[in-house]
């Protein structure tokens, strides 16, 4: 059975046949009925799933047959003179992202319920094609049905922020469209160059393996070592990367994400803050650092950098926000700036952070923009200076929320803590940094009078946390807390069942993970691992070998490559 | 040369079957006249339509008959390989559509329409011609054929003021491109001594052309760069304005904003078809010249940047809907510049069979690439024709919610329109992945990566249109057509074969978008019978 097909095409077939043949008053039931579907496949699918790490065989793909971890693999061949198929697999991160998706898109539609008034057929279409776009993404392994499927995934939420948004929306999904759009389209050009220049030198002569497969580009790659064509390739990498920035967003790339955050709906906030803002990461961990190790080695410490100031920034931004869904749009920005730093920091257990932080904060973020949106739907207002004293005659709601920002805010004992300082006990050893230092004793790190300089940068990180800790709990104050000062806000009424089912799940999952992440950071373990294995042997060679051109390698230094590499895997 | 081969009693070589589809445009545009002059006051002249458009689905079926070879045939003169067929299919398509348009528009207008639809098949034979002619007089004459019949369509509602302004500058600056055009070609000619497309191939192989001096004695003396250089920039200049490629471009705006749609459409996408063919078979032949890509790399590289740039540059600041896709149509030309540019490169890159099989390549991206223009712009301008649109943007303002399912089609054609990026599976990204996925193999990437953020810029006002139909919706006011619009003042619709042809346009943008070797398999079928 084409699992994996099913679950990403799904929504799309039963949404179009639901939502343009059945009455409007169904819709709704019927988008129901189809995420529950969906959510049933990907359990199903998970069950089946080979956690143990130990998954990997030979596959076919075209005229190449590589070893490939990738289970549940499904090749069908769509543009044949250009290798192109519909290649979808799913591994230990693809299958953690696809449970999210599947999870908060059954939250996103159960948070309409009640929003969306007009247009209700358009709209649920619209989700449930956002749900395969953001399905396909995470599985294809093919780069050019993962490129098509990223694009996908912009044109219902398009519609979704430009219909159904608030009074700013149209500038707002203009803006969020056109940078998106920016990054991505040189991302295309990468993949085509890619294609046709992805191989190895052997004597000095460049053996060509066209490929648009994953599989066979991380192979080729990882069997010719130094001697692959990706060593030298910084602008591929750059345009990968700048697609990926500009989803996650990393600073000074985010400006979008306020904007489409405010106006969205909350379905779209939901789906947006969940889902969408990880696949970035997602890209980033499963595209660029396999199959561009050196560049990702030279760019680290940028990047480590960005994503210090993205979580300090984004979390002093949130701090002055008196719109309440701004400030949640903010906190994201420094929440993905961890996951940023997690990446980049190159060692398991910041890796391990950053992949769990992704899942956190699809949690606790979801959670918070479904209750800014239950607010909204009572009240019709998102300033803060509106609200107060709000947990009087809304106690599920206060106490639900409560789960909700203490897990944002990374309290221990729930989800948010266990991620946050994963990452910051990893990015303790942030490989590149120590490297940067250690090639420049003069250089800035050395300046600030510290031996293991990387304690700076977890330092600074950590001023994010209890950055976090201020906005959300002033937040959390001024709307639940203190006198209730507007007089309509006395007659509130508190969550019906669907509502408070919503948070109470996201609440449950939170404190599962904070008190027993065992069996998730598991899970997460062989994602590490292969995300790291090719840049730990690039960290391992004897030189920097970005600076050095394939041909000029000689065959005593590839031996020693070879040797080092060995011990790596070792 | 022996001299007594004049004597002999000459059978020109015709091909039985090949000419069918040229000899029926031709007769059914006579008849078109013949029932014209031979009606009454009104009387058979409610059977124009038919008949034009019967002709152009017969002459269809010609190509799906394969009745028309893929080698040369009538003495070498007409060359329809797979892509000459498929761009004659294309040009039949969009002129098809325009008969469709036409007993609404010519109702509507009180145009005459016997000259109309006559010229329709005029001009659909003069584009078939130029797309497959294999010999530049033959070219010329049907660019001419074509291009008269096409100011006389774009002006033929001689009421209108805007009508006559475009009509006289296109005709003007066309005269003017024509001029450069044949300049051009009597250059090549003095440098090679042939008009033949193929045989110009051969002499630009070997750099070298028989002359015969004044004793008679035969010799082999070099090609003249000059005369190649000048007279391939003087036709470039020429297909440059047929193109509106920049800086050529500047009759587009006003031509389309005054024509009338049907026409419009034709011009945007038809005529653009065949001379893009002619160009496509011209530098095929120049480039085996080995000093030709160093020189003219340079300009085409610069006219499709400027093209692309300043077409959707411009196109920003337009509230017009067909100034908005004049300057739109600027940028695409640019885009398919891109693939001659690459067929220019080949030749330096590889020879032998691997170069057949590159240029191949770059033909099929580039004919997909203007079927796909073909079929979106018809699309949009059938719309714009339908709801009685085509004028100002804002009479576009929810019209969702008004007429839903021609704003469906309509914003399925601006996301096809963008192309790359945002809208995958739609076959405006497939031309699009098929010419920059070429243009990066032979290492343009700098030109593919300024195409590719043209194209970002494009999205701005493509999507603007899409905004303005499905987002505006509280500004939503009733169907208040702009005054001064040609089409303003009656609300047509409900012609059951546009509405048909409007469908397939919707369809065939996904269809050959999802499966883009579909169409080019269909390229091969028509030529050599067999699916690869």
């Amino acid at each position: 059975m084409p699992l994996l097909t099913l679950i990403i095409a799904v929504p799309t077939i039963l949404g179009l046949l639901a939502c343009f043949f059945l009455p409007q008053r169904t819709v709704k039931y019927a988008a129901l009925a189809i995420v529950l579907i969906d959510l049933a496949l990907v359990i199903f699918a998970a069950g089946q799933f080979d956690w143990s790490g130990q998954y990997q065989r030979e596959v076919q793909s075209f005229e190449h047959t590589v070893p490939s971890h990738f289970q549940m693999r499904e090749h069908v061949p769509w543009i044949e003179p250009f290798r192109i198929s519909w290649t979808v697999g799913v591994d230990h991160l693809s299958m953690l992202m696809v449970l999210l998706t599947a999870a908060i898109g059954v939250l996103a539609v159960l948070c309409s319920w009640s929003g969306i008034k007009k247009r209700e057929r358009e709209f649920y279409f619209f989700l449930l094609v956002l749900q395969t776009g953001i399905m396909g993404t995470f599985l294809a392994i093919d780069l050019f049905l993962f490129y098509i499927f990223w694009e996908l995934m912009l044109i219902p939420l398009y519609f979704l922020v430009g219909i159904w948004g608030s009074k700013d929306r149209i500038f707002a999904t203009m803006k969020f469209v056109l940078y998106t759009l920016a990054g991505s389209v040189l991302m295309l050009i990468a993949l085509i160059w890619m294609y046709y220049n992805n191989g190895y030198y052997e004597d000095g002569v460049f053996q060509q393996v066209k490929t648009y497969s994953f599989e066979v580009m991380a192979d080729t790659q990882a069997e010719a070592g130094a001697l692959g064509s990706f060593r030298t390739a910084f602008w591929p990498f750059l345009a990968l990367f700048l697609a990926f920035a500009i989803k996650i967003p990393l600073f000074p790339l985010h400006t979008w994400l306020p904007d489409a955050h405010t106006e969205a709906p909350t379905a779209g906030s939901v789906i947006l803050a969940g889902v969408l803002l990880k696949t970035g990461g997602y890209g980033i961990i499963r595209y660029c650092l396999p199959l561009f190790p050196d560049a990702t080695l030279v760019f680290a410490p940028l990047c480590t950098w960005l994503a210090i100031i993205a979580i300090i920034y984004g979390a002093m931004t949130a701090i002055v926000q008196t719109d309440i869904k701004r400030l949640v749009a903010y906190s994201s920005v420094s929440h993905m700036g961890f996951v940023v730093l997690g990446i980049f920091s190159l060692n398991a257990q910041a890796m391990s952070g950053a992949i769990l932080t992704m899942i956190n904060h699809g949690i606790s973020t979801s959670g918070l923009f479904l209750a800014v949106g239950m607010l909204y739907e009572r009240t019709h207002t998102r300033e803060m200076s509106k609200f107060g004293g709000l947990c009087r005659n809304l106690p599920i709601f206060a106490a639900l929320t409560m789960v909700m920002v203490l897990s944002s805010a990374g309290l221990p004992g729930l989800n948010g803590f266990i991620g946050e300082f994963t990452v910051l006990v990893g990015s303790m050893s942030n490989v590149p940094i120590m490297m940067q230092a250690h090639e420049n004793p003069a250089g800035f790190a050395a300046a600030m009078g510290m031996t293991q300089y990387t304690w700076f940068i977890a330092a600074l990180a950590a001023t994010g946390v209890i950055f976090g800790a201020v906005y959300l709990l002033i937040m959390y104050q001024k709307t639940f807390f203190g006198k209730l000062d507007e007089a309509r806000n006395g007659s509130l009424k508190d969550l019906v069942p669907r509502e408070w089912l919503q948070l109470a799940v996201l609440s449950v999952a939170a404190v599962w993970i904070g008190l027993f992440p065992r069996p998730i950071l598991n899970a997460i373990q062989p994602a590490t691992e292969l995300a790291l294995e090719s840049v730990s042997v690039s960290i391992m060679l004897p030189e920097d070998m970005a600076s050095v051109e394939a041909e000029e390698i000689s065959e005593e230094e590839w031996a020693a490559a070879g040797e080092t590499e060995d011990a790596a895997s070792k | 040369m022996d001299t007594n081969l004049a004597v002999q009693a000459y059978v020109p070589e015709i091909h039985p079957t090949g000419i069918i589809p040229y000899l029926l445009l031709l007769l059914g545009g006579i008849a078109c006249l013949v029932v014209d002059a031979a009606s009454g006051k009104e009387g058979s002249r409610r059977y124009l339509p038919w008949i034009a458009g019967g002709t152009l689905l017969a002459a269809m079926a010609c190509f799906f008959l394969r009745l028309v070879p893929g080698e040369p045939f009538l003495e070498n003169t007409f060359r329809a390989d797979a892509f000459g067929q498929l761009a004659s299919l294309a040009i039949l398509s969009a002129t098809f559509v325009m008969t469709t348009m036409g007993p609404s528009l010519v109702r509507r207008r009180n145009l005459p329409s016997g000259e109309f639809y006559t010229l329709i098949l005029f001009a659909s034979l003069g584009m078939v011609l130029l797309s497959v002619s294999n010999e530049l007089l033959t070219a010329f004459i049907a660019l001419e054929m074509f291009a008269l019949s096409l100011y006389v369509l774009v002006g033929i509602d001689r009421r209108s003021s805007k009508s006559a302004e475009a009509c006289f500058k296109y005709f003007i600056l066309g005269a003017f491109a024509s001029a450069f055009l044949v300049f051009g070609i009597a250059f090549l000619y003095g440098a090679t001594h042939t008009t033949f497309l193929t045989e110009m191939a051969e002499a630009f192989r070997t750099g070298y052309v028989e002359s015969i001096g004044p004793g008679g004695e035969v010799a082999q003396v070099p090609i003249n760069a000059m005369y190649v250089y000048a007279g391939f920039a003087l036709m470039f200049v020429g297909i440059c304005f047929k193109l509106s490629l920049a800086p050529f471009h500047m009759w587009a705006p006003d031509v389309y904003e005054g024509g009338n749609i049907p026409a419009v459409m034709v011009v945007a996408t038809a005529s653009k078809v065949a001379t893009f063919a002619f160009l496509i078979h011209l530098v095929e032949a120049l480039s085996y010249w080995e000093g030709f890509a160093g020189g003219a790399v340079y300009i085409i590289t610069g006219v499709a940047v400027v093209s692309m740039l300043w077409g959707n540059i411009a196109a920003l600041a337009q509230t017009h809907f067909r100034r908005m896709m004049a300057l739109s149509s600027v940028a695409h030309s640019g885009y398919m510049t891109v693939g001659v540019l690459v067929l220019v490169a080949l030749p330096g890159m590889m020879s032998g069979s691997e170069l057949e099989a590159g240029q191949l390549l770059v033909r099929q991206a580039v004919i997909l690439y203007m079927a796909g223009y073909t079929v979106m712009n018809v699309l949009a301008f059938g719309v714009a024709h339908y709801v009685g649109g085509g004028g100002h943007m804002a009479a576009y303002r929810g019209l969702v919610y008004r007429r839903p399912l021609p704003a469906i089609g309509m914003a399925i054609a601006m996301f096809s329109l963008v192309g790359i990026g945002f809208t995958p599976p739609t076959i405006g990204f497939m031309g699009k992945f098929y010419i920059f996925k070429e243009a990066v193999q032979v290492g343009f990437i700098g030109l593919a990566v300024v195409a590719v953020l043209a194209s970002v810029i494009s999205a701005f006002y493509y999507l603007s249109l899409v905004v303005t139909m499905f987002m505006r919706e509280e500004e939503r006011v009733a169907h208040v057509p702009l005054a001064g619009t040609p089409e303003a003042p009656v609300q047509v619709g409900g012609e059951v074969l546009t509405r048909m042809v409007l469908v397939t346009a919707s369809i065939l943008i996904f269809v050959f978008g999802i499966f883009p070797q579909l169409f080019i398999g269909l390229g091969e079928t028509l030529v050599n019978g067999t699916v690869r």
